[in-house]
């Protein structure tokens, strides 16, 4: 095989596999959320949720708490993680391929028995809800501002939006 | 010299195969002007975009026959007759002949947005039986909240396709939209502003 013949086939398979890398695992055939699990008294049930987007759909962040990975979010997905009470640090981080930063970080304060909803959403206009965990991230692209953000979301508002969601498989976590 | 003359027939004669396959895809509508085929339901409504103070963005709705992967009915809004009296909404009222058989509304998405319909809980699903004629509902949607409904507008829109095609007038048309319907069904350009998604 000529050399140049497997430069191309090697870019094309390195190409191949960080698109892997890059938006996570397959949802195909995962179910779709259909009511909360019920929750236990000795921790707080906390569902991160991600609706499926144009912008940034093919990137899936992981998500810490306190600096222990807890899941991903997929466009189109949620995963469900039982926190015990208290403060907790929650960070969103971008895939090693795109910078491996911290691109988000809040704060939540939960306690046991209870069950919250953590969104992470995109939207042209900027947020004026209240709803907003640490802080908005806006940036221009191609010619339109998109905010970014995580929002801590009303049961009622959240149950709208999660049953669009598929369950994160398991293998991922 | 041969060889470049069979080559650049070649190449046509596969645009052309390729072509008529693409063609043969999607289901052409029916316009009532020959005798139904008995073999064959016919299935009724309409479909339209709003857009106020903007412009129409190109709704493209599929329906496919299950099993049958040939079978598909693409509704859009461009290029098609504009039924609706309002300026801020483009749309129309449909009529196919199609085989009996089980269709699902598989996707939807707009032409000038990047959007792609979400992937749905529960399949929209619903069957037809030869000789049938049936109204399948009004497919709604906007460019604010990305979501498209399948609305019961029945007493209305049987109406003006009984007026827009004469063959139906003395039909039994059926009001399947209790299968047929659904509710908002959200595009990936749909935002939550807080309310949830297809609420502002």
């Amino acid at each position: 095989m000529k050399r140049s013949t497997l430069l191309w086939v090697g870019l094309f398979a390195a190409l191949a596999s960080l698109t892997g890398c890059i938006s996570g695992p397959d949802l195909k055939g995962q179910p779709f959320f259909t009511s909360p699990a019920e929750p236990r008294a000795d921790e707080a049930t906390v569902y991160f949720y991600r609706t499926a987007a144009s912008i940034g759909g093919g990137v899936a962040p992981t998500i810490q708490v306190d600096g222990c990975t807890v899941g991903s979010l997929p466009s189109g997905s949620f995963f469900k993680a039982g926190i015990s009470a208290g403060k907790h640090s929650v960070a969103s981080t971008s895939p090693p391929i795109i910078s491996g930063m911290v691109n988000q970080r809040f704060d939540i304060t939960v306690e046991n028995g209870k069950v919250y909803y953590i969104a992470d959403q995109l939207s042209t206009s900027d947020y004026k809800d209240g709803q907003t965990l640490g802080e908005v991230d806006g940036r221009r692209f191609s010619g339109t501002m998109f905010y970014s953000r995580y929002a801590l979301v009303p049961a009622e508002e959240a149950l709208r939006s999660i049953k669009w969601c598929q369950e994160l498989p398991a293998t991922a976590r | 010299m041969l060889g470049k003359v069979s080559s650049k027939y070649l190449v046509w004669g596969a645009v052309a195969l390729c072509v008529s396959l693409l063609s043969g895809c999607a289901t052409s509508r029916y316009d009532g002007k020959h005798a139904p085929d008995p073999s064959k339901a016919i299935i009724v409504g309409s479909v339209g975009e709003s857009f106020p103070m903007m412009q129409p963005h190109g709704l493209v709705v599929e329906i496919k026959q299950q099993g049958a992967p040939g079978t598909v009915l693409r509704l859009t809004t461009l290029g098609n007759e504009d039924d609706q009296p309002s300026p801020s909404v483009l749309g129309h009222y449909f009529m196919y002949e199609v085989p009996p058989g089980e269709y699902e509304y598989t996707q939807w998405h707009y032409v000038y947005y990047a959007g792609k319909s979400m992937p749905r809980p529960v399949p929209a699903v619903f069957s037809v039986k030869a000789g049938e004629t049936l109204y399948i509902g009004d497919l709604r949607v906007d460019a604010l909240r990305f979501c498209l409904s399948n609305v019961n507008n029945a007493d209305d829109t049987v109406q003006a396709l009984k007026r827009k095609y004469p063959m139906l007038k003395d039909r039994n048309i059926v009001n399947l939209t209790p299968k047929s319907g659904f509710v908002p069904w959200p595009s990936s350009d749909a935002t939550d502003f807080g309310k949830g998604l297809c609420t502002i």
